[in-house]
C-alpha cells in the first residue's frame, strides 16, 4: 500500500487533503457523518478580532464550472472562536489550520498571540487573499505581506502558512512572506469574479465582484502552483482551486503542492470530498508508486517513471 | 394528537446524509411555464418533510446543486414543482425520461416542528413556493384552516387540477388578493413564494403571532456550513439551511 501521509518538519498530515477555509465551515457538520481521518488537515473559516456578518445576500451564483461567492468573511469573532468554537474543534480527529484576517498586522499580532497557548490550534494560516472584503487583508504589495507576516511571526512559534491570491507578482509576495518568517504558502484564494443580470444590466453582487471558485478556476491554480514550485523548491506549498475529482489533486501534487486544499468541492458534493485520499492511494497502487511525496513536482521533473 | 405527529417527525430524521444518490427522473409534465418533475430513488431516507429541501444537480448541469423544496415524496420518489427557467430547472423541466440525476441531504427543518401546533394556517403560496405548502397540507391537513395560492397562468392548472389558486391572468385576482380576504384574526400564516409576497406577508403580519415566511435565499453546500445562506435575524445571523428555511416574520426585520 502506497504512503499517502505528508511529512513535514513541523508536523504530519494523514493524507494529502486538507478541507480548504470557508466552505466546510468549522467541520462540525461535516463530521456528524464523515471520518475526518481521511483527511490532512482542516482549515477553519477565516477568524477577525471582532464578530463579522459578512456581505448581505444573495452570497452565491452559478458561474460557468463552478460558482461566484461572496460571503464577505463572515465569523463569530476571536472570542466566541475561543469559547465556542475551539473547545469542539479539539474534538476533530484531524489536524487544525485555523485561518486569521485582520485589518492592520496589529490585529494579525493580537490574533496570532491570543490563539498561542491555545491546545488545538495546529497551523496558522493568513488570510491576505480574501477577493469579497474592500480595502482590507487585500496584501497584494510585498511590503504589506511581510508587515503582516512579520506581526504573526513574532506572536506565534506555531506553524504559519499565507494564503496568497492569483496574481502576477505572486513570486514577489511569496518571497516577502517566506523571508519574514512563513513555514508555507496555500496557493490560491477565489478569483475575482462577476455576474451581471441580462433583465437589469445590474451586478447580482450588492458589492460587485465576488469570488469564482470550483472546477473553472482549477487550470489557473495549478499554473500559479507551478510557478510558486519552481521559485521556492523546498517551500512546503498547499494547493487550493478547483480540485473536485482525485485526478485533480494528482495534476496538483504534479504540480508542486505537497497538500491539496478542496473548498468548491466540500459544497458540491461533502462525501466524495471525503473519499479523494482512498482514490489517490488506490491510483498509487495501481501505478506501483510507494508514496504520494514522489508525485510533488513531478511535472517539474518531466513527470515519473512507472515500472 | 397533534403533539405526537411532531415528536414522530422529528425522530423521523437524524444527523446530514452526505450521500449524493444518482436517480432517474420518470415523468415531466410542463405547463404555463412551470413543471411538475417525479424522480425515482431507490431507498431514500429519510424521507424529505415538507419545507425540507434535497440538493439537486444534473450531471451535465451547473457545478453547485440547487435547493428544491419537495412538492410530495415516498421511500423511493420525490416530486418537485419548478418554475421551467434557469440552468437547473429548465433543463430538468425539458428533461426525458430516465434522464440521471443527482440528489442529496434532505435538509432543513420540516415546518412541523418550527409552528406553533396550537394554532391553524393559511398558507400562502406564490409560483414554485406553492410546492412545500402542498406537501405540508398533504401531511398535515389538521392544521391547515385555508389556502391563498396563485399563479399567473392559468395554464398551471393543468399541473395541479385538484388545487384551488388564483389566475392573475384570468381574473387579475393573486395570492395576497386572497391572503387578504381570507385570513382572520387568530390564524397563523405560512408563506412561501417570491419575495415580493413574503416581503407583503412580512409587511402587513409581521405583529401578528405565528406569521412564518419560508425564505429561499441561494444555498452552497445545503447543511449549514459555507454561509452562503446567512441572513441577519433578532436574534443574530442564521443560515437558512439548517436554522430555517421557515422564519417567523417577527425576526427578519428587514423584509418588507
Amino acid at each position: 500500500m502506497a504512503r499517502i501521509d505528508v511529512r513535514h518538519a513541523k508536523g504530519s498530515f494523514r493524507t494529502p487533503i486538507v478541507l480548504a477555509s470557508g466552505p466546510a465551515g468549522f467541520g462540525f457538520e461535516l463530521a456528524e457523518t464523515l471520518d475526518f481521518r481521511s483527511l490532512g488537515a482542516l482549515t477553519t473559516k477565516t477568524i477577525t478580532p471582532e464578530p463579522r456578518a459578512g456581505n448581505p445576500q444573495p452570497r452565491l451564483l452559478d458561474a460557468p464550472g463552478g460558482a461566484i461567492n461572496s460571503i464577505g468573511l463572515e465569523n463569530p469573532g476571536l472570542d466566541a472562536f475561543r469559547g465556542n468554537v475551539l473547545p469542539r474543534l479539539r474534538e476533530l480527529a484531524t489536524v487544525r489550520i485555523v485561518s486569521l484576517a485582520g485589518r492592520t498586522p496589529d490585529e494579525i499580532s493580537h490574533l496570532a498571540a491570543a490563539l498561542e497557548t491555545e491546545p488545538g490550534v495546529d497551523w496558522l494560516e493568513l488570510n491576505l487573499s480574501c477577493p469579497n472584503v474592500r480595502g482590507e487583508t487585500m496584501a497584494d504589495r510585498p511590503n504589506d505581506v511581510a508587515a503582516y507576516v512579520r506581526e504573526a511571526r513574532s506572536a506565534s512559534r506555531r506553524p504559519l502558512l499565507v494564503k496568497l491570491p492569483s496574481c502576477d507578482n505572486l513570486v514577489a509576495l511569496g518571497e516577502a512572506a517566506l523571508s519574514a518568517g512563513a513555514d508555507g504558502l496555500t496557493l490560491i484564494n477565489a478569483v475575482r469574479g462577476l455576474r451581471i443580470c441580462v433583465d437589469t444590466g445590474r451586478a447580482f453582487l450588492a458589492r460587485g465582484t465576488g469570488g469564482l471558485c470550483g472546477p473553472a478556476i482549477l487550470p489557473i491554480a495549478l499554473a500559479r502552483v507551478f510557478e510558486a514550485r519552481q521559485a521556492f523548491p523546498d517551500t512546503f506549498l498547499i494547493g487550493t482551486g478547483g480540485v473536485t475529482r482525485a485526478r485533480d489533486a494528482i495534476e496538483m501534487l504534479c504540480a508542486g503542492a505537497n497538500l491539496v486544499g478542496v473548498g468548491f468541492g466540500v459544497m458540491a458534493d461533502p462525501a466524495a470530498t471525503f473519499a479523494l485520499a482512498a482514490e489517490i492511494e488506490q491510483w498509487l497502487d495501481e501505478r506501483g508508486i510507494g508514496d504520494v511525496a514522489d508525485l510533488v513536482g513531478a511535472a517539474h521533473r518531466g513527470g515519473w517513471s512507472v515500472s | 394528537m397533534k403533539a405526537d405527529i411532531r415528536k414522530r417527525t422529528r425522530t423521523a430524521h437524524t444527523g446530514p446524509s452526505f450521500l449524493v444518490r444518482r436517480a432517474r427522473i420518470i415523468d415531466v409534465r410542463a405547463a404555463g411555464g412551470y413543471a411538475r418533475v417525479r424522480i425515482a430513488i431507490e431507498g431514500l431516507s429519510p424521507i424529505p418533510a415538507p419545507g425540507q429541501f434535497l440538493m439537486v444537480r444534473l450531471p451535465w448541469g451547473p457545478a453547485l446543486p440547487r435547493a428544491l423544496s419537495t412538492l410530495a415524496a415516498g421511500p423511493d420518489w420525490v416530486e418537485f414543482l419548478l418554475k421551467a427557467e434557469g440552468a437547473l430547472r429548465g433543463a430538468m423541466a425539458s428533461s426525458p425520461r430516465d434522464a440521471a440525476v443527482d440528489l442529496r441531504g434532505p435538509y432543513g427543518v420540516p415546518y412541523i416542528e418550527r409552528i406553533d401546533d396550537r394554532r391553524t394556517y393559511v398558507l400562502v403560496g406564490g409560483g414554485s413556493g406553492v410546492a412545500p405548502l402542498l406537501h405540508f397540507a398533504a401531511s398535515h391537513p389538521e392544521f391547515v384552516e385555508r389556502t391563498a395560492f396563485g399563479f399567473r397562468s392559468r395554464d398551471v392548472r393543468d399541473l395541479l387540477p385538484e388545487v384551488d389558486f388564483a389566475c392573475e391572468d384570468e381574473t387579475g385576482e393573486t395570492a395576497e388578493d386572497r391572503l387578504s380576504a381570507r385570513w382572520i384574526e387568530g390564524l397563523g400564516i405560512i408563506a412561501c413564494g417570491p419575495e415580493s409576497l413574503l416581503a407583503s406577508v412580512a409587511r402587513r403580519h409581521r405583529a401578528s403571532p405565528d406569521a412564518y415566511v419560508s425564505l429561499e435565499s441561494r444555498l452552497g453546500c445545503g447543511f449549514g456550513a459555507c454561509l452562503s445562506c446567512s441572513i441577519s435575524t433578532t436574534s443574530g445571523m442564521r443560515r437558512v439551511c439548517v436554522d430555517g428555511p421557515l422564519f417567523p416574520c417577527s425576526e427578519i426585520p428587514w423584509l418588507g
